[in-house]
């Protein structure tokens, strides 16, 4: 334990730490346009606060956690129904679910030292990946907790080999299988993890066999009360039984889609490249190589002979395997998405911190503990730097980054800003126009339904969706004064299309929109921008 | 068509009727082109010869799409146009001022410096949307072309292209549009009819002949591939 000036010391940072990630974290969220899967996520949110229901797709959308857990900030909100929710309120969930990141990474300190813990804790807070993810309102960052938190409730398990730890592991467990099936990949890499600090265990009895270690009726109670955690959220509180089987039939999909031709797949180096060194259009650097520099001391420090307590050495070299073999799953996995690599790269920055306290403690000079806390200080003030760059608007000469995915390495699949300024502002604009106002009916004829554009279009009482359907004909039904159509399958379209005029924009980078206006609504529109 | 329909004839006539036709009408033309045109005559004319920077489309060209978009591959670039003896670049080296006093990338005097080239740093960039550079030629002149590049790196059309002339530098009075291809006047600049267009290492000639003014503008609103404004290098020819 620290002495008591070292603890005030402590406390001061802490609350200095848990500031800055507020402030990374929770301000100008409203800048960059909904992204497709923070779209869908909230149209669960609509069902379950409109409906009452809630229903499990094994295809898609995960479990229900992230969504349950926003509404404490939706009702704080004062939003009265779907149509006034904002976007802030939806992404503040994540970044609160980031801020207690920063807060539970400094709980690791038990095993890694708590100024180890706190450096962790402050590359957390500026980790620009770290940042960027915890302000999209996606489960990334609810996962990533969850698992920090079932990883220490492992470590004391095995400590104190007391069931309240195995139990409270197995119900985070089944919680994160209500978040996002793939924390198996995580949980295998720890496990791994778990296994190697066994055995590389010095204080191993020849007699300590393996079963003894793992305790297979512990084992058990962990598994039940994961099963049940995760029965009564997916099934949404016992009211749809039968997605508590398709929670783990869901598996067979995803290994479809793991190995399969998703559009998603990128070459091993993805991630490395990605956390390591992307240098983007523009000039601009993206880098977290200090974390991997530091995080590779780390596991050096804790396979190196030396003093360590044998708990700090379990825990450091279980966590060394786990970043290693969940960087190595996750890349060799074809199917890629930035974000997924959130996990291990949080275990780096835990590793991290732990390199970084026996570096200061092997430099047991002043003149050389200043060469390492110099350019420690330097990368801190860089990583703080891309994550400000990455979000906040830019300042006088500078881009802004937080939508332009040639610069910004983070973004992916973007909505494109032109989506808003050129589709949904003049849909909007029409709507003024039409004498139907916000029941000016709208059509949207998309293989995808044109997400995120459901949520942009969340005022208009009369918008349909379609898909291959009327992908070669627009069914009597779907005319409409506007109509909105995936590109591709335009140029089919264009007999019944004369008398409407379009305008192309890019709802992602690589897919075009085809906002087509009724003629006489359109000259009104051209009419009304010239006033 | 044939050509008899097209001047309302009704019956084709004989072919050495029409030879003579033809013949007659070259007889009668002979002295016209004879006379002293100013629009002709080689004395009162320069030809200008175009050298164009070399073409530089680099990385996966993205889908680009617009309304009335002109198809480039037929689009033939003008290689020399003739003029009014005396007509230069009137911009080279000029001032100019923009709706983003800060660029992103560049500076504002990349416009008008005669660096053509599309390579990191011969372009300014601008903010995203609607935005605006403008020239300053020092004084009202009489203008014959503008020529202009975006930026010709990779394949992409620029939005909302207006390109104005006025003697007045707010553009608030005696303001000629020479281009407009804002085709749902987003910019509130007014409606325009001109098509689209991907730029390239040949830049955009936009007629002004019988145009004057001191002051030239061009506005774009972002790009097929993201919302930011270039310019490589914009050319005001006249005297």
């Amino acid at each position: 334990m620290l002495a008591t000036p070292q603890r005030l010391l402590f406390a001061s940072a802490v609350i200095i730490t848990l500031t800055a990630a507020a402030v990374l974290r929770l301000q100008h969220l409203e800048l960059r346009p909904m992204h497709t899967d923070e779209a869908v996520q909230a149209a669960v949110l609509r069902d379950i606060w409109q409906n009452g229901k809630y229903i499990y797709d094994p295809h898609d959308l995960h479990g229900p956690v992230l969504v349950l857990s926003s509404f404490p900030l939706v009702w704080l909100s004062g939003a009265e129904d779907f149509e006034s929710l904002k976007e802030t309120t939806l992404r503040s969930t994540s970044a609160l679910w980031g801020i207690v990141l920063v807060a539970v990474t400094l709980l690791t300190g038990r095993w890694t030292g708590w100024k180890g813990a706190l450096v962790a804790a402050g590359l957390t807070t500026l980790s620009p990946m770290m940042v960027f993810y915890a302000r999209y309102f996606i489960m990334e960052t609810p996962l990533v907790v969850l698992l920090v938190l079932f990883g220490l409730c492992v470590a004391r398990y095995f400590e104190t080999r007391s069931t309240k730890w195995i139990l409270a592991g197995g119900i985070i467990a089944g919680i994160m299988h209500a978040t996002k099936e793939t924390f198996v990949i995580s949980v295998a890499a720890l496990a791994l993890g778990i296994v190697s600090g066994f055995l590389l265990r010095k204080d191993r009895q020849p007699e300590d066999g393996f079963l003894q270690f793992l305790r297979p009726g512990h084992l058990a109670l962990g598994f039940a009360a994961a099963a049940i955690a995760s029965a009564v959220l997916v099934s949404f509180f016992f009211t749809r039984p039968s997605a508590i089987a398709d929670s783990y039939t869901t598996y067979l999909n995803y290994l479809d889609r793991g190995a399969g031709e998703s559009g998603h797949e990128k070459p091993w180096s993805y991630y490395l490249q990605l956390i390591g060194w992307k240098k983007m259009e523009g000039g601009h650097l993206w880098t977290e190589a200090l974390t991997l520099a530091l995080a590779i001391a780390g596991a050096i420090f804790a396979f190196a002979p030396g003093k360590l307590s044998p708990r700090a050495r379990f825990f450091t070299q279980a966590l060394a395997v786990y970043v290693f073999a969940s960087l190595l799953i996750y890349s060799a996995i074809p199917y890629k998405t930035p974000w997924s690599i959130m996990a291990p790269l949080h275990g780096s920055i835990l590793l991290t911190g732990f390199g970084t306290t026996r570096l200061f403690q092997v430099c047991c000079c002043l003149p050389a503990r200043i060469a390492l806390a110099l350019p420690l200080g330097l990368g801190l003030w860089h990583l703080g730097q891309q994550s400000i760059r990455t979000n906040f608007p830019p300042g006088k000469g500078e881009a802004p980054i937080y939508a332009n995915e040639a610069r910004n390495p983070y973004l992916y699949s973007q909505t494109t800003t032109r989506l808003l300024s050129k589709v949904v502002d003049t849909v909007h604009e029409i709507t003024n126009l039409h004498p139907d106002g916000k029941a000016m009916p709208v059509t949207i004829i998309h293989p995808e339904f044109g997400w995120p554009l459901p949520w942009y279009f969340r005022s208009l009482t009369k918008v349909g969706f379609w898909g291959e359907e009327a992908s070669r004909e627009i069914p009597e039904q779907a005319m409409a004064p506007v109509i909105i159509i995936d590109e591709p399958w335009t140029e089919a379209l264009s007999e019944q299309l004369a008398d409407y005029v379009p305008t192309y924009s890019n709802l992602r980078q690589d897919s075009i929109l085809v906002l087509y206006i009724q003629s006489d609504l359109f000259d009104q529109l051209i009419e009304s921008r010239a006033k | 068509m044939t050509a008899c329909r097209f001047i309302g004839m009704k019956k084709k006539p004989p072919v050495i009727a029409t030879c003579l036709s033809i013949f007659a009408l070259g007889a009668a033309a002979l002295p016209i082109a004879h006379a002293k045109d100013p629009n002709t005559d080689t004395a009162t004319r320069d030809t200008i010869t175009f050298i164009f920077p070399k073409e530089m489309f680099q990385g996966t060209p993205a889908p680009v799409k617009r309304a009335n978009l002109e198809d480039a591959e037929n689009y033939v670039p003008h290689k020399s146009v003739t003029v009014p003896a005396g007509t230069k670049n009137l911009a080279k080296d000029k001032p100019v001022t923009s709706s983003d006093d800060f660029p992103i990338i560049g500076e504002l005097a990349m416009v008008t410096d005669g660096d053509k080239d599309a390579a990191d740093g011969s372009f300014v960039e601008l903010a995203p949307e609607k935005q605006w550079v403008q020239i300053d030629l020092g004084k009202s002149a009489d203008i014959e072309f503008v020529m202009v590049w975006h930026y010709h790196k990779n394949a992409r059309a620029y939005d909302d292209v207006v390109v104005q002339i006025s003697d007045d530098p707010e553009f608030q009075k005696g303001v000629k549009t020479l281009f407009n291809n804002d085709h749902d006047n987003s910019s509130g600049l007014g409606k325009g009819s001109d098509p689209a267009y991907i730029d390239k290492n040949h830049g955009r000639l936009i007629d002004a002949s019988g145009s004057s003014g001191r002051f030239v503008r061009l506005y774009s609103a972002g790009n097929t591939a993201n919302a930011l404004n270039h310019y490589i290098e914009v050319e005001v020819w006249g005297k």
